[in-house]
């Protein structure tokens, strides 16, 4: 038996899929829209047994129908393996952590508001704000929540209306799995591809509409006259990240540097240029090194001056038509859709009302509580009933983390990574917890730690290291382990903080921690390199003294 | 002794293969390259048969043979559609003349004009920078027929600017009608009747517009200035006295007043002179004043207010010496300028041509200072000021170490001063040649000049004009492969727009990749010139065509060239190269050619090849010269002068006898001109003289396949040489194939250029491309 607590739809955080044709209008596209995640509570109603299926590194616990959920599942597989037809995998997120998707029918919804949602109400009218909006909204009501290595989605299908071949994957998503990217994707890139793939359908084939260009007059008038006056900027500025952070969205420079980064990728991937090849290789280099003339000579055999010319050359074209792309053959699988063990519902439902905590504490610490009380009973149900799995005990931990009680999560992620658990967060918690224990058992905080002690907590770390998404904390953890050290940094430590470095340019805190290790170990030649490399990007004025008095410390005023 | 030279590789009549005697029958195109392609796969299976045992070998070649005959003909094919790219449609798109080239930015910088072409009409382009919306078309004039001819001459702008107020004045360049009548020519009882003559001869209409597209009128036109002169016999109405007006400018001070002159002329009817005259007209009423008068005859050039200040008298005497005169702010008294100051030579003579001297440019808002360029003392010519009160340098002084900033040309011309009229002053200097180059003396608009170079890598980027709060600037950039664009950049945006293009139908993915180059030559000099990339090489390494700049002084090679896109169209690594000698690049460079031009240009072509070899993958067994004019002549002594560097030569109009060059016509009573005797001075030494180092007379064997373009049906001492040369070859089994072209070729006409361009295609095929002729080091049997 299942109670319905919360009924909420939100398209604020992340919206998965959305339906490409207009949302059929249904019995609650008035309902209100409330920002909190659905709680899910065992309650008097029976209801139909939860699947279970796993496709595409995705773990599905749904409630609808089997076919739904078949049809769902195909599709989004059918779709992603489109994107990635589209745009190679590397320059998307990629994890080894199986993602969640919680689908769950309209029509079990509650008849009435929950007192939850009332209060949210009253809460809201208190705060004065907009307390309702329209639901009429085109897409599957669905909302994404996010861990530093993990994410979740929970969709409300409604199964009266549903046509899979009519659903498309969402704009935000791909945003996300651009932004998730490590290392991060240039800004240019991120906006050409986000940008491009909002105009695009995928099917049998990818077809991209006519570009929109500034706007519809500008795209308009240059498709009617294709020797219109059009603005594009510099190249120099537009490869320029400082730009592209500091230039307003809505300035005439902001406007046209995102509208050419579609023209760009637009350009680039019409096979009529022979440029995809070079592109994605020029598009991966730039994610390592500023683009300068000479890279995009090497890259494209031609330089910055003619890179604008061509766009402007082909930017009538854009406008004025549709692109049509070849994509690969999707694979032909059946999706196995089967009935969920109570052990994979209470880990993926627990696992998604974990995530809910953190969301709901940020938003609305009212109901924070309530959050946690839920995901732990969901979780400790199933551990009481007897399942060990290194998965559940993982969750467990991070819930613990989540709920502010460490010492409770540490027994369960010392014995999730005992099972070698696929989640580099668990190693990167437990190698925290491990640094704050020596740190606190040491009274005297100057002293430096033993190999012993170094051990324990870089160990982890290592088997983090092994694991995607790479985890800029974990970068940081070792840093600051080896920061206490006597003993020298092995070779394979070395190696990793440098490729924290690559990974997480922008991080300028883990730049100045590695750049200490550096200096602790005698090596002030490359902790001045890290720290230089680093200095562009600090924003702060406190970071930027402390990376002075660092500096400082490396360069010693010459003694008379 | 006797010297004979021999490539391997050139294979004797009776040892080309048969494809080429097939060639040169009348077999269709694509027939053709299918049989090459098929001998081609005979060689092709005797290589995967070498090897084997001979039985065993002609055991498989005929299985293998029909196989790859098919496999070759199939890549003919395809080798057939590459050169498609050839097609009219590529020729016309080509070789469609550009568009108008003028552009002016309003004070306020809200409005740009600029020349176009719509179908047979000149039109201007009014784009409001504010308000984005369909340029305003205003048309000035149609294209102008020619007299028996289907074609007709565009017309195009010779001003365009922007006067106070927003009002745009411009005038298309002069047109001349055919002068059908004179009243003499009348029968006197006609005139008597009171008959005009016929319409003026000259078509100068001066015309304006607001930028809103109101009040637009023509300000005055040929007939306002005519002046009427003697009344005919038993009182004839007089003929009217014809002259063009020119634009000079508008008046200092005056941006809503222009400043129009008329030059010297005679009556025809009396042989009165008629003084030259300014007048100033304003831009909105169409008011006309006479601010000026001179009956001196020569060439004038006026100052800001009107007032003549430089009198050009031509050359006159044994010496030809030009003769040129000044005066002084406010007076009407001509001085010699050779005599206004000790260490600026004014003088022109066939002796200093070449050499050191002094050209007057203008005067700027300082009317007392004479603005002149010099190279006495130097080796390039600088721009500097002389204070014609004083006879002192006015403190100006601008130099570039490595380029004329005029051209050699003796004509006073200060279209190379770049003056603010707002802030009346002298800002900048555009130098001479190509790639373009602005040397500004304002600091802002050299620091913008800066910060646009760094924004435009390989492209010239030139200021054109900008505002008056210099908020915004109209660009015109050129360079690489393309033709060149306009654009604005407004600085407070930060964005650049892109305003129109010289040739929109041609798309920088559609060209060949082009750059300027500069590399080391021979004694330590640095020459110049453009590399181009073939997009698709039919071999790599691919061939180097060297194309030399021509004329004498040669003219340095333009930054864009269609040939060339047509030439890289064919596979081939193409350098334009500026060879030692060109007009602007200083003295000493030309100082070489008295050592003879063919050895400097084959001193500099082995430089050439060097140095594109070090850079790029090219056959240095397969390099072509080519040419026009007297650098058609460069082309074929290069190859004959060292046959193993050279595959084959491509000249047009080639001086095969460059002595005509130094020397009058033999044949005829004429006498030596000005060029003539400076080209003399500098080309002629006692030990090598030219007429012994002429392609024929020279007595030189030329081994290389030669491919000549030339108006045949012209007579005179090229044709004759043409003829010349041809004949030898012939006599010497040398392929020489001599294409027969029309003035409509010179005219760049797409059709008539394809067609040449086709059978230069074939030629080189057949010459250049041939796989069956191994190439080989040149043999030197003494």
């Amino acid at each position: 038996m299942t109670r319905f607590i919360t009924r909420l739809v939100t398209g604020l955080i992340g919206v998965w899929l959305a339906v490409a044709a207009p949302a059929q209008p249904g019995p609650d596209d008035n309902a209100p829209l409330v920002e909190l995640p659905p709680l899910l509570v065992e309650g008097e109603r029976r209801l139909p047994p939860w699947l279970y299926a796993e496709a595409d590194g995705t773990e599905y616990l749904s409630r609808c129908t089997s076919s739904t959920t078949r049809g769902y599942i195909e599709r989004r597989v059918a779709q992603m393996h489109g994107i990635r037809s589209l745009i190679p995998p590397a320059f998307l997120l990629q994890t080894d952590v199986p993602a969640v998707t919680v689908l769950y029918s309209q029509s079990l919804r509650a008849q009435t508001q929950d007192e939850m949602v009332k209060e949210l109400m009253d809460l809201r009218r208190r705060r004065g704000g907009s307390l309702l909006r329209n639901s009429r909204v085109g897409s599957v009501p669905n909302l994404m929540l996010e861990d530093r290595d993990f994410f979740a989605v929970f969709a409300y299908i409604d199964e009266r209306n549903f046509r899979p071949e009519g659903m498309t994957v969402a704009v935000d998503y791909l945003d996300f799995l651009l932004e998730r990217r490590t290392p991060a994707l240039p800004a240019w890139l991120r906006a050409g591809l986000a940008g491009l793939y909002a105009q695009t359908r995928i099917d049998r084939r990818a077809t991209i509409d006519p570009l929109l260009w500034v706007s519809t007059a500008e795209s308009n008038a240059i498709s009617a006259n294709p020797d219109w006056p059009r603005t594009l900027v510099f190249a120099q500025d537009f490869f320029s990240p400082e730009v592209w952070r500091d230039e307003p969205i809505g300035s005439v420079r902001g406007r046209t540097l995102r509208a050419q980064s579609l023209l760009f990728v637009r350009w680039a991937l019409d096979p009529q240029h022979g440029a995809r090849e070079a592109f994605w290789r020029f598009a991966a280099a730039a994610g390592e090194r500023p683009v300068t003339e000479e890279m995009m000579d090497e890259y494209f055999g031609f330089g910055f001056s003619d890179w604008r010319e061509r766009l402007s050359d082909y930017l009538p074209e854009a406008v004025r038509a549709a692109l049509e792309l070849d994509l690969s053959s999707p694979p032909r699988r059946r999706v196995r859709v089967r009935e969920a063990t109570p052990a994979e519902v209470a880990r993926l439902q627990g696992e998604w009302e974990r995530l809910s905590i953190g969301f709901v504490r940020r938003r609305y610490p009212e109901f924070a509580d309530r959050y946690i009380e839920q995901a732990r009973a969901t979780l400790t149900k199933a551990w009481v009933g007897g399942d060990r799995s290194p998965p559940l005990a993982a969750t467990l931990g991070l819930c613990e983390i989540d709920a502010g009680n460490d010492a409770a999560a540490r027994p369960y992620l010392e014995q999730a990574v005992a099972g070698t658990v696929v989640r580099p967060r668990v190693y990167t918690e437990l190698a925290r917890l491990r640094l704050a224990e020596t740190e606190s058992r040491r009274t005297d905080s100057a002293g430096l730690w033993t190999p012993a002690e170094i051990a324990a907590v870089v160990e982890p770390l290592h088997q983090a290291f092994m694991q995607r998404p790479p985890l800029p904390d974990a970068y940081r953890l070792l840093a600051q382990t080896w920061a206490r050290s006597e003993q020298v940094p092995a070779d394979r430590d070395w190696q990793r903080l440098e490729e924290g470095l690559g990974l997480f340019p922008d991080d300028v805190r883990l730049a100045y921690e590695v750049a200490q290790v550096h200096h602790r170990h005698g090596r002030n030649a490359e902790a001045v390199a890290v720290l230089g490399r680093a200095f562009p990007r600090v924003r702060d004025d406190a970071t930027r003294r402390r990376y002075a008095e660092l500096y400082a410390l490396l360069n010693p005023p010459a003694t008379p | 002794m006797s010297l004979k030279i021999q490539n391997e590789d050139q294979c004797g009549p009776s040892e080309r293969p048969a494809c080429a005697s097939r060639h040169l029958s009348n077999a269709p195109e694509i027939g053709l390259r299918l049989q090459c392609a098929a001998d081609v796969s005979v060689v092709i299976v005797r290589w995967l048969c070498r090897g084997l045992p001979a039985g065993l070998a002609a055991l498989l070649s005929p299985m293998y043979l029909p196989l790859f005959r098919t496999a070759a003909a199939v890549s003919a094919v395809a080798a057939s559609l590459a050169a498609a790219e050839l097609s009219d449609q590529r020729m016309e798109v080509l070789f469609r003349p550009f568009l108008a080239d003028h552009m002016t930015m309003s004070h306020d910088g809200r409005y740009v004009a600029y020349g176009d072409h719509s179908g047979t009409d000149l039109t201007v382009k009014i784009v409001d920078l504010d308000q984005p919306g369909s340029p305003k078309t205003v048309i000035v004039q149609e294209d102008r027929v020619i007299l028996n001819s289907t074609e007709r001459q565009r017309a195009s702008l010779r001003f365009l600017r922007w006067a106070e107020g927003n009002r745009l004045v411009f005038a298309p360049t002069i047109y001349r009608l055919p002068q059908i009548m004179s009243s003499s020519s009348v029968h006197p009882d006609v005139r008597a009747l009171g008959f005009s003559p016929p319409p003026p001869p000259y078509v100068a209409p001066i015309m304006a517009i607001d930028a809103t597209g109101d009040n637009p009128v023509t300000l005055a036109d040929s007939d306002q200035f005519n002046e009427l002169g003697q009344e005919g016999v038993d009182g004839a109405p007089p003929d009217a006295v014809m002259r063009a007006n020119r634009i000079l400018g508008f008046a200092a001070g005056k941006r809503d007043t222009l400043l129009v002159a008329l030059p010297n002329a005679t009556d025809p009817v009396s042989g009165r002179a008629v003084p030259s005259g300014v007048f100033e007209l304003n831009v909105r009423s169409g008011a006309l004043l006479q601010v000026n008068e001179d009956s001196a005859r020569g060439a004038k050039h006026y100052d800001r207010w009107g007032q003549a200040r430089l009198l050009d008298e031509g050359t006159r005497g044994r010496r030809m010496e030009r003769s040129l005169l000044y005066s002084e702010t406010n007076s009407s008294r001509w001085r010699p300028l050779d005599t206004v100051s000790a260490d600026a030579d004014f003088s022109l003579t066939p002796a200093n041509y070449y050499g050191e001297r002094s050209v007057p440019l203008g005067i700027g808002y300082d009317r007392d200072v004479l603005l002149f360029a010099s190279n006495v003392g130097r080796d390039t010519f600088g721009i500097y000021g002389l204070d014609l009160r004083t006879r002192q340098r006015a403190g100006l002084t601008i130099e570039h170490p490595a380029r004329d900033l005029v051209s050699l040309e003796a004509s006073v011309d200060p279209s190379r001063l770049v003056f603010d009229d707002g802030r009346q002053a002298l800002v900048g200097i555009r130098a001479f040649g190509d790639p373009p180059l602005t040397i500004w003396l304002d600091p802002e608009l050299a620091e913008a000049q800066r910060a646009f170079d760094v924004q435009f890598p390989r492209r010239s980027v030139e200021i054109v004009e900008w505002n008056d709060d210099r908020t915004r600037f109209l660009l015109r950039v050129t360079g690489g492969a393309d033709p060149g664009r306009v654009y604005v950049f407004k600085r407070n945006e930060g964005v650049l727009t892109e305003l129109s293009r010289r040739a929109p139908w041609l798309t920088a993915a559609s060209l060949h990749d082009t750059r300027a180059v500069t590399f080391p030559g021979p004694d330590g000099t640095t020459l110049s010139g453009y590399l181009t990339r073939p997009r698709a090489p039919r071999v790599t390494p691919t061939p180097l065509v060297i194309v030399f700049a021509p004329g004498l002084p040669a003219e340095p090679h333009d930054e864009f060239d269609r040939e060339v896109q047509v030439l890289a169209d064919m596979g081939l690594t193409v350098l334009r190269l500026n060879q030692r000698g060109v007009n602007g690049r200083g003295r000493a460079q030309r100082e070489v050619l008295r050592r003879g031009p063919d050895a400097a240009a084959l001193a500099d072509t082995r430089a050439a090849i060097d140095w594109v070899a070090s850079i790029l993958p090219i056959e240095r067994k397969r390099v072509v010269t080519m040419g026009q004019g007297f650098a058609g002549y460069l082309a074929l002594r290069v190859a004959q002068l060292d046959p193993a560097l050279i595959r084959c030569v491509v000249a047009v109009e080639p001086e095969v006898e460059p002595a005509r060059l130094v020397r009058p016509a033999a044949d005829l009573d004429s006498q030596m001109t000005f060029s003539q005797e400076a080209n003399r001075l500098l080309l002629e030494t006692e030990d090598a003289p030219l007429h012994t180092r002429g392609v024929v007379s020279s007595g030189s064997p030329l081994y290389h396949p030669t491919f000549i373009i030339y108006r045949g049906y012209l007579a005179n001492e090229m044709t004759q040489g043409v003829a010349r040369l041809r004949g030898r070859q012939n006599r010497s089994d040398v392929p020489v194939e001599t294409i027969e072209v029309r003035q409509d070729y010179f005219n760049a006409m797409p059709k008539a250029r394809g067609k040449v361009y086709r059978e230069l295609q074939d030629f080189l095929n057949l010459n250049l491309y041939e796989y069956e002729v191994k190439l080989g080091t040149a043999k030197v049997d003494a």
